[in-house]
C-alpha cells in the first residue's frame, strides 16, 4: 500500500476584486504519495500555482482567502493551523522551489551563507556543523568544487547552478514534500534535461514526494506518475499519466494534447499542417460560465452542458469532470 | 533567383567595459562570422539556447544593431551602409514580431496607434484613411473589431501578439523576424498564433526568420533550420533532413533533450556534459569541445571547424 504523504481535499480559494471576491480555486484536491512525482497541469491562470502555493499558505492575506480545504501531512493539518507552527514545517518538512531562482536568493549574501540560515532556522547545530551539511548538500546537487561554490553570491552563477542551489537548500532539512513551481521553465532545454534528472536521482534516494506544478506535458509524461489537470479553477481530469496520455477523457485535456506541435509528424509533403487549436479564449474567473467551465469552448458540448456542472467522477483509476468523457 | 536576404560572414562584437584601464579590450562575440540566407516565402529557423547569439543576429540583420563586420544584402542590394531615408524605405519591407507581447506594446497607446504607427511614419495614411487601414489587419489576425479604440492592458497575451503581428503587417513587409514569438504562450494559444503565421505566409508569400528555442515549434514551421551554439552556426539544413539526422553533436544533444509529451517514448537522452561557456571566454577550438561526447583531443580544442559547403552543412570535424 502507497503511503500518502500529503492529502489535498476541497481546496476553495478566492481572490479579491475590484468587483467582489472571486474564486481562483475551487474545490481542488489531490493525494500525494511517497517516493512519487505528482504533475499538476494547466494553463496560465488555471489556478495551478495557487493550489501549491496554498499548500503552505504562502499567498497574500490581503487578497487570498483560503475559503476551505484540509491539507493533511501525516498528522498535521496544514490550512488550519497557527502560524508559528507552521513555520516550523515550511521548509523543514514541505519546501518549495520556484521558477526563477534569482528572485528567490537574496543577493547580498552567499549562496553558502543562505543554505546554512536555512539549515539552522529548523536544526539546533552549530555554524561548523551547519556549513559541513550545506558542503555535503551543494556536492549532492552536483555542483562542482562545492567548498568554492558556497563562498559565491547568486549573481556569479548560471541560472542551473542557481536552480541547484535552490534545490539544496529546499532539501536542507530532508523534507517529505517537495513542491516544484516550474522548476525548470526559465532554464535552457539541456539545463532542464540535467535538472529534471537530479531531482529523480534525489528523489530515489531520499524518497521525497514531489507535486511538480507545470504548464508543460512534456515534462510531466517525463516524470511524473500521475498527474491533475486544471481548468479555470477545477479539477478536470486526475490519473495515471500511462493512461491519461494514452487516452484522455475530458475534452480539454485532449484539446491540449493536441495543440502541441508533434515531433516529426508535422507535415505533409512540405506544406504546414493546421494545427488542431481549442477555439476561444479561457472565461473570465469573474463570468464563468453557470455548466461545465469548458462549455463554451468544447468541441463536444451538449444541451446539458450549459446547464449543470459535472461533478468529478471516478472512472477506474480515474477520475473526470465531464458529463460525457471521451472513452 | 536572388535570396530575399542574404548575409554573409556577419559577426557581432561587443565591447565589454569593465574598469578604465580595461576599455575596449574585452569583446563577447556575440554573432562570430555567420552567413545565411532567406528565399522569399520561407521560413528559415535560427535555433540555439540562451546566449547563443540568435536575437542579436536577428536584430543584426534588420540592422537594429550594428553588425561589427560582414555584408546584407536585402532583395540584392547592400544593406550595410544604409542610412536616412534609404534605411527608413527598407524597413518597410522587413519588420520584426518580439516574444514579450506585455513589454513591446506601448501601453499608453490604442490598438489603433500601435498597429497604425508604421503608416504614419512613412506617411502613407492618416485619420479616417488610417481607420480603414487598420480596421482589415486587425481582421485579418483575428481580432475583434472594436479592439482599435481599447489598450493593450485589456487584452490576453495571445490577443497582444496578434496585435504585434498586425503592426508587423501594416507596412506589407516582405520579411518578417519573428523573435520567439509564442514562447511566452500557453501551449493552445500558441498554437493558434502558429497557425495564423503558416496562414500569413501563405497568403501574403512573407518570408520568416524564426528565432526560437523551441524544437517542436520550429520542425512544424520551419523550412530550413540553423543551429547556433555560442555565437555561430554549428549545422543547418532543411527541416526534414535534420529532424531525420542530425549531424552536429550539438544538435542532437539540443533535440534529445526536448520533454516528448508521450509517457512511452523510449528516452534516448544524450545528457551533455556542464553548461554553455560564457561568451567573455570562448573556449578554444571548437566552443562546443569541452561539452562534446565526440571531441578529439588535439584537433577540437585547437581548430575552430568551419562550416561545410553541403546542402546538409555541419561545422564539425567528426560529424554524424
Amino acid at each position: 500500500m502507497s503511503e500518502v504523504a500529503l492529502s489535498l481535499s476541497g481546496l476553495t480559494v478566492s481572490f479579491a476584486s475590484e468587483r467582489g471576491r472571486v474564486r481562483a480555486v475551487d474545490d481542488v484536491g489531490f493525494d500525494l504519495v511517497r517516493g512519487e512525482t505528482l504533475g499538476l497541469v494547466g494553463e496560465s491562470g488555471c489556478g495551478k500555482s495557487v493550489t501549491s502555493l496554498s499548500l503552505l499558505r504562502l499567498l497574500d492575506p490581503d487578497v487570498a482567502r483560503i475559503e476551505r480545504g484540509e491539507a493533511r501531512l501525516g498528522d498535521v493539518e496544514l490550512l488550519s493551523m497557527g502560524e508559528r507552527e507552521l513555520s516550523r514545517i515550511r521548509g523543514a518538512r514541505v519546501a518549495m522551489i520556484f521558477q526563477e531562482p534569482m528572485t528567490s536568493l537574496n543577493p547580498v549574501y552567499t549562496v553558502g551563507a543562505q543554505i546554512d540560515e536555512a539549515i539552522r532556522l529548523h536544526r539546533r547545530v552549530s555554524r561548523r556543523q551547519a556549513r559541513a551539511r550545506t558542503i555535503e548538500l551543494l556536492s549532492r546537487v552536483k555542483i562542482p568544487a562545492p567548498e568554492a561554490r558556497a563562498d559565491a553570491y547568486p549573481h556569479e552563477l548560471s541560472g542551473g547552478m542557481r536552480q541547484r542551489v535552490m534545490i539544496a537548500m529546499a532539501l536542507a532539512c530532508d523534507p517529505e514534500v517537495l513542491i516544484a513551481d516550474e522548476p525548470t521553465t526559465a532554464l535552457d532545454v539541456t539545463i532542464q534535461a540535467e535538472i529534471l534528472e537530479l531531482l529523480g536521482e534525489l528523489q530515489r534516494a531520499m524518497g521525497m514526494a514531489i507535486l511538480l506544478v507545470t504548464h508543460d506535458l512534456g515534462v510531466v509524461a517525463e516524470v511524473a506518475s500521475r498527474v491533475v489537470v486544471m481548468y479555470a479553477g477545477r479539477v478536470v481530469e486526475r490519473g495515471p499519466v500511462d493512461a491519461l496520455f494514452a487516452q484522455p477523457l475530458h475534452p480539454y485535456t485532449a484539446g491540449l494534447f493536441r495543440s502541441i506541435p508533434p515531433v516529426g509528424a508535422s507535415r505533409d509533403g512540405g506544406a504546414r499542417r493546421k494545427l488542431p487549436t481549442i477555439e476561444g479564449v479561457v472565461p473570465s474567473l469573474r463570468e464563468l460560465p453557470r455548466g461545465c467551465r469548458f462549455e463554451p469552448r468544447c468541441p463536444a458540448r451538449q444541451a446539458r452542458c450549459a446547464a449543470e456542472e459535472p461533478s468529478l467522477e471516478a472512472r477506474g483509476d480515474r477520475d473526470v469532470r465531464c458529463h460525457f468523457p471521451l472513452a | 533567383m536572388t535570396p530575399l536576404l542574404e548575409a554573409s560572414r556577419v559577426s557581432v562584437h561587443f565591447p565589454v567595459g569593465g574598469g578604465w584601464l580595461s576599455r575596449g579590450r574585452r569583446v563577447v562575440r556575440a554573432v562570430d562570422d555567420v552567413s545565411l540566407s532567406v528565399a522569399r516565402g520561407e521560413t528559415l529557423a535560427l535555433v540555439g539556447e540562451s546566449g547563443c547569439g540568435k536575437s542579436t543576429l536577428g536584430r543584426a540583420l534588420l540592422r537594429l544593431v550594428e553588425p561589427t563586420s560582414g555584408e546584407v544584402r536585402f532583395d540584392g542590394a547592400d544593406i550595410s551602409r544604409l542610412d536616412g531615408a534609404a534605411l527608413r524605405q527598407l524597413r518597410r519591407r522587413m519588420q520584426i514580431v518580439f516574444q514579450d507581447p506585455y513589454s513591446s506594446l506601448d501601453p499608453r497607446m490604442t490598438v489603433r496607434d500601435i498597429v497604425g504607427e508604421g503608416l504614419v511614419i512613412h506617411g502613407l495614411a492618416r485619420g479616417a484613411a488610417l481607420d480603414a487601414q487598420v480596421a482589415p489587419l486587425l481582421e485579418r489576425v483575428g481580432l475583434p473589431r472594436d479592439a482599435m479604440g481599447r489598450r493593450p492592458h485589456a487584452f490576453s497575451g495571445g490577443q497582444r501578439q496578434r496585435i504585434g503581428i498586425a503592426r508587423a503587417l501594416a507596412l506589407s513587409p516582405e520579411l518578417i523576424v519573428c523573435d520567439e514569438p509564442t514562447s511566452a504562450l500557453d501551449v493552445s494559444v500558441q498554437a493558434q498564433v502558429l497557425n495564423l503565421l503558416v496562414e500569413l505566409q501563405r497568403e501574403l508569400g512573407l518570408a520568416y526568420l524564426f528565432i526560437s528555442h523551441d524544437l517542436k515549434v520550429v520542425e512544424h514551421l520551419a523550412h530550413r533550420v540553423a543551429v547556433m551554439y555560442l555565437g555561430r552556426i554549428v549545422e543547418r539544413a532543411s527541416a526534414e533532413a535534420l529532424f531525420a539526422r542530425r549531424r552536429h553533436p550539438y544538435s542532437d544533444a539540443l533535440l534529445s533533450a526536448v520533454p516528448v509529451p508521450d509517457p512511452r517514448a523510449k528516452r534516448r537522452r544524450l545528457t551533455v556534459a556542464g553548461e554553455p561557456p560564457s561568451p567573455l571566454s570562448p573556449p578554444s577550438g571548437c566552443a562546443f569541445h569541452p561539452r562534446c561526447p565526440r571531441a578529439q583531443p588535439g584537433r577540437c580544442d585547437v581548430e575552430v571547424p568551419a562550416l561545410s559547403d553541403e546542402e546538409h552543412a555541419v561545422a564539425c570535424f567528426f560529424p554524424a
